[in-house]
């Protein structure tokens, strides 16, 4: 496995002097062949233009990036040919069918007249939208146009889809649709690194993630050594009980799974109840074995209810502190 | 062996240049979409419908004054259809190139498909010369519609070949001048609108600014010295500021260029200087071709540069 995306010390600052903007601040990491890459941050985290910049649109301030090997600053023309790119807005022509939208993109990176009509089915069949051929462009709709988008990225048959926010905007069946059309294009082999905000898409496809925030990188690694897989989920256990609290502690203390025991901060409860908070990962089954072991360690437990850790908090952890 | 014996030869630039434009999407691209624009139903039609107004008005004032039988006056309505003609097409030439050039790049911009085309493996210099073409060749296409209203001048007669041949070639360069310019100021905006009011703004200021300008600088400079016995090194500047001057602007071009077809001067012209050399120097309209295909030359290659910069 080799890294097909790099970036090293990638730092992009807008403007000039004291007016200037630092977007991204050293920013190191890697895409494997093969990966789905999601690139998670919060609205002006730099995502954009860490996109631009792999996509040859962008020249950065200081470090360097690779496309497949290609210098993105030398070596544009080779990284161009790896690459398939889609903003975060449509781009599209409004006197053009679908077909010949795909056929002058196809014109743009000199594929032969004669090869491009099978391409152009093949494609459209693969985004589903054969059946919208001959019809204006800007008569589709808004998933049909992300659709017809990543059909143009895939004309040159690149190795690696550069996507900014491929779902955003989309309705949930639509981004669904996106979401399985990734999945499709990493089992023809292409190695698919996007950017979003959504957390779901990424727990759901992603091979690994990157998290930047306010231009630094925070974290990049898979998803379960992040804690973001969705199979162990983080768990949050509330726990009400009756009797002494330093009693109950050394109780809960005692038991390996849980963790984070501390009292919950609340004082609404009657004197002889104690209420506790802790985490605990593990499935359903896990769950209920370690509600019978409290029980079994002699713990008198009155409430016991667990609120799964939403993504969005995890997420919201690891980036506390460093909101900008 | 040596790869250059194995390669095929390289074919001569000519056509290596048509091979260039012949594969290159965005010319094709460009008058598909601009023919199905409503506007170029109107870009189509106007000139056809004015011409033709135009020429009825003309050739009906010149009868009235005379005999329609008489030869002369035939020649005269030729003549009168002939300037109706070449004007519309000069109309199309300085005022309707710089719009639809000036909308190039500025357009992909309002499309936000710059970046989509950037991203290609288009070069710049073939999107800048794809749009280049793609425009003058709209405009030319809208001259040859002309064309066929050309024919009713040879039914009256009184045009000489020299003649279609100054003009046509005139008003072809110029297409090619201003379309380069509105190209160049197309790539320095990012809407349409500030940008065809920028070309027509630049094309005004050089065709018709800057020989006034000329104009009365060279009064200035020249009305120093005693006219009546200006050193012949001075006459000889003055000659060719003055063509110079004339050579800006193609309506000037033309104009002069019809005074010197008058003499019988079509390629060059000699005057006497007052020491009794005989200056030698060509008539204005090739002067004009070489002028303006070298600004064309220089504005295309400047919108290279920009688009090639504008990466970064
Ligand atoms: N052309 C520009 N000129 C100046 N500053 C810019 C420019 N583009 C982006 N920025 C700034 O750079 C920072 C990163 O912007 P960027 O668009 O990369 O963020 P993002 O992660 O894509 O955000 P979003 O989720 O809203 O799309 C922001 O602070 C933004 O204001
Ligand atoms: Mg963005």
């Amino acid at each position: 496995m080799s890294a097909i995306l790099q970036t090293e010390n990638l730092t992009k600052r807008y403007g000039r002097g004291r007016q200037s903007r630092l977007a991204l601040d050293s920013l190191t990491f890697h895409v494997e062949e093969g990966d789905i890459f999601g690139f998670v941050g919060p609205n002006g985290a730099g995502k954009t233009t860490v996109i631009r910049i792999l996509a040859t649109l962008l020249k950065p301030t200081a470090g360097e990036a690779w496309v497949g090997g290609y210098s993105i600053r030398s070596d544009t023309r080779a990284a161009r040919r790896m690459l398939g790119y889609m903003p975060d807005f449509f781009g599209v022509y409004g006197e053009l069918t679908v077909r010949e939208y795909l056929d002058f993109f196809a014109g743009c990176y000199y594929i032969p007249p004669r090869e491009r009509p099978p391409l152009i089915a093949d494609l459209l069949e693969l985004v589903d939208l054969g059946h919208r051929r001959d019809d204006d462009v800007d008569s589709l709709s808004r998933g049909m146009k992300q659709r017809l988008s990543l059909a143009r990225t895939l004309i040159h048959d690149p190795q690696v889809l550069i996507l900014d926010e491929p779902a955003s905007g989309l309705d949930p069946r639509a981004r669904v649709e996106i979401r399985d059309l990734l999945v499709e294009l990493a089992r023809m082999g292409k190695t698919v690194f996007f950017s979003t905000h959504i957390l779901a898409d990424v727990a759901e496809i992603c091979t690994r993630i990157a998290i930047i925030e306010a231009g630094k990188l925070i974290a990049q690694d898979t998803l379960s050594a992040l804690g973001l897989q969705q199979e162990t989920p983080q768990r949050a256990i509330t726990l009400e009980v009756l009797g002494e609290p330093a009693e109950a502690e050394r109780i809960l203390l005692s038991i390996p799974a849980l963790r984070d025991v501390q009292p919950s901060p609340e004082n609404d409860l009657p004197p002889e109840r104690s209420r506790w908070q802790a985490t605990f990962s593990g499935d359903d089954r896990a769950l209920s074995a370690l509600l019978s072991d409290l029980v079994t360690a002699g713990l008198p437990v009155v409430h016991f209810s667990e609120q799964q850790t939403s993504l969005e908090e995890i997420f919201m952890q690891l980036t506390q502190g460093i909101v900008s | 062996m040596s790869t250059d014996t194995a390669s095929p030869r390289r074919p001569a630039w000519p056509l290596r240049m048509w091979n260039g434009l012949r594969r290159n999407p965005i010319i094709y691209k460009e008058f598909r979409s601009r023919m199905r624009q409503r506007r170029a139903l109107w870009f189509i039609i106007l000139p056809l419908l004015g011409a033709a107004g135009l020429i009825i008005l003309v050739s009906l004032t010149v009868l009235q004054e005379s005999n329609a039988a008489d030869f002369e006056s035939r020649r005269q309505v030729g003549q009168a259809v002939f300037i109706v003609i070449i004007g519309i097409q000069a109309t199309l030439a300085m005022l309707v190139a710089p719009s639809i050039s000036a909308g190039a790049l500025a357009s992909e911009h309002e499309h936000q498909t710059y970046d989509l085309l950037r991203v290609t493996l288009l070069s710049a210099r073939s999107l800048v010369w794809g749009k280049f073409v793609a425009s003058a060749a709209f405009i030319i296409f809208l001259m040859l519609l002309q064309v066929p209203l050309l024919a009713i001048t040879f039914l009256f007669g009184g045009i000489e070949p020299a003649e279609i041949l100054v003009h046509t070639s005139v008003n072809l360069a110029s297409v090619l001048y201003f379309c380069s310019l509105g190209v160049f100021i197309s790539s320095l905006n990012r809407r349409s609108l500030p940008a065809t009011i920028g070309a027509y703004v630049f094309a005004g200021m050089l065709s018709v600014f800057l020989p006034i300008m000329l104009l009365l600088v060279g009064t200035l400079v020249f009305g120093a010295f005693d006219s009546a016995n200006l050193p012949p090194l001075m006459e000889a500047l003055m000659m060719a500021g003055a063509l110079l001057l004339v050579a800006l602007s193609p309506a000037g071009t033309m104009l002069t260029s019809e005074i010197f077809l008058q003499d019988g001067d079509l390629w060059y012209t000699t005057t006497t200087l007052s020491n009794g050399v005989t200056l030698y120097s060509p008539t204005p309209w090739v002067v004009f071709l070489v002028l303006s295909s070298l600004l064309t030359l220089f504005f295309l290659g400047l919108t290279v540069r920009r688009v090639r910069k504008k990466d970064k």
